[in-house]
C-alpha cells in the first residue's frame, strides 16, 4: 500500500502536479531506482508523442472540410432562412389579399343594395408592407343595427 | 495547476490566431483553412491516439473542424483556440468509442484482469531506443501503436491527454467527468501496461 502511494507520488512529480514545496521535499527523497523510473517515463512520453505526430505527418483534412464550409455557418443559414420566410410571408400575404379581395367583391356584389353608410368606421393599417382597409358596413339586409366588417387588403 | 502543454506544435502568436479566427467568423474561408492547416496534424494525432483507426480518426478530426467552424460565433476570446478545438475532438473521439459496435467502453475504474494482477509499479528501466532514430524507425512506431491499441479505451484516453497534449489532472477529470483520483489511477495503470507491452515487444524483437 505504501509502495503504491509512493508510485502515485512519483507520477504526480513526473506530471508536474506537485506544489513547489512538495516537489522540493519529494526530490530530496528520490532514490536512484525512482530516478530511473522517471527516465523510463520520460522516454515513453517522448516516443509516444513522436510516434503519433509521425503518423499524423502529411495528413490533409481540408478537402473533407471545404465542402461543408461552403454550405456556410448557421448564422448564414439563419439569414437565408429569414429571407426565405420573408419571401414565403409575402407570397402568403398576396394569396390572403387575393382571397380577401375576392370575398369582399362577392359580398359587395351580392349586397349591391348595401353601401357604406356615413356612420362606417374606416381604418387603414399595414402588415409587413401590405396595405389594408377596414370597412364597417351597415347590414341593411338584416336590418336593425346589424353591421358587417370587410377587410380589404392590397399588395404594394 | 495546469499541465505542461505539448511543445511539439506551438500555436500561432496569439494576435495572428485571433485575426484568423475573426476573419473566419466573418466568412473568410482562407482564414479558416489556415487554422485547419496549422492544427490538423495535432488534432489528427489526438483522434488517432484515442480511436486507433486512421479512417475514423480522419472523420472525427474533420467533424471537429466543421463543428468549430459552425460555432465560431460562440467562441470566447478569452480561451485558446486550440484548447476549444481539442475539447471538441476529444469529446467526439470518446463518443465515437462509446458508439463503436462490439467495443464495450465503460469509463469506470474496473481493471482488466491482466492489468489488475500485476502489483508492480512503473518499470525503472528505459526501453533504450535512440530518440534521434525513433522518428525514422517505422518498426518502433508500429510497436508503440500496437501497444497503445491493446490498452483499454479509458487508459488510452488518459495517456493521450497527458502524454501527447499535456493536460493537467484537473483538466482530464473535467473532460472525462471523473475524479482526479480516477485520472491518477487510470494513468498509472495505463503507463504500467504500456511499458510492459513495449518491453515485451522489444524482447521478442531482440530474441527473433
Amino acid at each position: 500500500m505504501e509502495s503504491m502511494k509512493r508510485e502515485l507520488e512519483l507520477q504526480r512529480y513526473f506530471d508536474g502536479e506537485m506544489t513547489p514545496e512538495e516537489r522540493a521535499r519529494f526530490e530530496a527523497e528520490l532514490t536512484s531506482e525512482e530516478r530511473q523510473s522517471l527516465d523510463a517515463l520520460g522516454e515513453m512520453r517522448g516516443l509516444l508523442r513522436d510516434a503519433l505526430h509521425a503518423q499524423a505527418e502529411g495528413v490533409n483534412l481540408w478537402q473533407g472540410i471545404e465542402g461543408e464550409i461552403q454550405k456556410g455557418r448557421p448564422a448564414d443559414d439563419l439569414a437565408k432562412a429569414r429571407a426565405k420566410r420573408r419571401g414565403l410571408g409575402t407570397r402568403m400575404l398576396g394569396l390572403a389579399t387575393a382571397v380577401a379581395a375576392a370575398a369582399a367583391f362577392v359580398f359587395i356584389f351580392q349586397s349591391s343594395r348595401i353601401t357604406p353608410s356615413n356612420e362606417c368606421d374606416i381604418e387603414n393599417f399595414e402588415v409587413e408592407g401590405a396595405f389594408a382597409t377596414v370597412l364597417k358596413l351597415a347590414d341593411t339586409q338584416h336590418g336593425g343595427d346589424a353591421t358587417t366588417t370587410v377587410v380589404w387588403a392590397q399588395e404594394d | 495547476m495546469r499541465g505542461e502543454r505539448a511543445k511539439g506544435d506551438l500555436g500561432f502568436v496569439e494576435p495572428a490566431e485571433r485575426k484568423l479566427v475573426d476573419d473566419a467568423r466573418s466568412g473568410d474561408p482562407a482564414a479558416f483553412r489556415a487554422l485547419v492547416e496549422h492544427y490538423q496534424r495535432r488534432v489528427y494525432a489526438v483522434a488517432l491516439g484515442v480511436l486507433h483507426d486512421p479512417d475514423e480518426a480522419r472523420d472525427v478530426s474533420q467533424e471537429a473542424f466543421i463543428r468549430v467552424y459552425r460555432n465560431l460565433d460562440s467562441f470566447q476570446g478569452d480561451a485558446q483556440f486550440f484548447t476549444w478545438l481539442y475539447r471538441i475532438v476529444m469529446n467526439l473521439a470518446i463518443d465515437h468509442l462509446r458508439k463503436r459496435r462490439g467495443d464495450r467502453i465503460e469509463f469506470d475504474d474496473t481493471l482488466a484482469p491482466s492489468e489488475a494482477a500485476d502489483p508492480g509499479g512503473i518499470v525503472p528501466r528505459r526501453l533504450g531506443f535512440d530518440p534521434g532514430r525513433a522518428l525514422l524507425d517505422k518498426e518502433l512506431r508500429a510497436q508503440l501503436l500496437e501497444a497503445l491499441k491493446k490498452l483499454s479505451a479509458p487508459h488510452r484516453a488518459v495517456l493521450i491527454m497527458r502524454e501527447v497534449e499535456g493536460l493537467s489532472y484537473q483538466e482530464m477529470a473535467d473532460d472525462l467527468k471523473c475524479s482526479i483520483g480516477t485520472v491518477m489511477s487510470r494513468l498509472f495503470h495505463a503507463r504500467k501496461k504500456m511499458q510492459s507491452l513495449l518491453h515485451e515487444a522489444r524482447n521478442i524483437d531482440t530474441a527473433a
